[in-house]
């Protein structure tokens, strides 16, 4: 049994007399403790414990928040590396770590680059862009479905085509 | 339960002949499938390449999102249990409930 479920099972079942020295310790006599100092001092503890199973609570969803962050970051890119696409405005995007990848995301448009280092996921991610900006505006609107018509509608509020000469 | 370890070349082989998407070969260096109901796009998929390596959850888990599947469906999916036809009948629940 581990240390907490020893505990736990302990609480459970309240003894009829305290340890003298725990009294002792609480009212700073050398002095028998009464049934009633022996309920304060139980009362006390499990007060003392539930909110230390709180705080421990707290503390364990907060280092997992601060574990998950760890894999994240958030960066922007400034262009998509073409002659013929440009970004109207800086666009930004997720680098995650998984596994032994690096994932470029923008879950906006649930798109994704892959690599094994952040450029060349992000250079995968702007090519991804591209593709779907092309693809989307080869359909007409009737014919997309309510995540593509969104997808469509921002990915051309920030990408655009230039002008052949 | 999450979704199971499959080889990258497996998933790749399960989408192209259980989803059937219409494949756009882009400036990426994978291709995309992209998904129709009656005529109408639902959704995209960025479909792994042709590889041995093992590609697990924390990464599947994107792929199973675009196909708009639970981990659960998304392994019947690759494993087999999952045909095309039925896939496409929970696209199309997915779809009327979005």
């Amino acid at each position: 049994m581990s240390n907490s479920l020893a505990f736990n099972a302990c609480l459970k079942q309240k003894p009829a007399n305290l340890p003298v020295s725990i009294a002792t310790i609480k009212r700073g006599v050398d002095a028998s403790p009464t049934n009633a100092t022996i309920e304060k001092i139980w009362d006390s503890s499990l007060g003392v414990y539930s909110h230390l199973s709180g705080e421990l609570q707290s503390l364990k969803e907060r280092v997992s928040k601060l574990e998950r962050g760890a894999n994240a970051c958030s960066v922007k890119i400034y262009d998509l590396a073409s002659d013929m696409y440009n970004l109207k405005f800086p666009v930004d995007v997720i680098l995650r770590i998984v596994d032994d990848e690096i994932l470029a995301l923008i879950p906006e448009l649930e798109l994704r680059g892959e690599g094994t280092v952040e450029a060349e996921a992000l250079t995968d991610l702007k090519n991804e862009l591209i593709d779907l900006f092309e693809y989307l505006n080869t359909i007409q609107d009737k014919n997309l479905g309510k995540s593509p018509r969104r997808w469509k509608k921002i990915i051309n509020s920030f990408v655009e085509k230039q002008d052949g000469d | 339960m999450g979704i199971k370890d499959f080889k990258e070349k497996q998933i790749r082989e399960k989408i192209l002949n259980k989803v059937n998407p219409k494949i756009q070969k882009g400036q990426g260096k994978h291709d995309k499938g992209y998904v129709f109901l009656n005529g109408v796009l639902i959704t995209k998929v960025k479909i792994p390449n042709n590889h041995e390596k093992l590609m697990r959850h924390s990464k599947s888990k994107y792929i199973a999102g675009d196909l708009r599947l639970s981990p659960e469906d998304f392994n019947d999916l690759i494993q087999c249990p999952l045909t095309g036809p039925n896939y496409y009948k929970k696209l199309q629940n997915w779809s009327d409930k979005n």
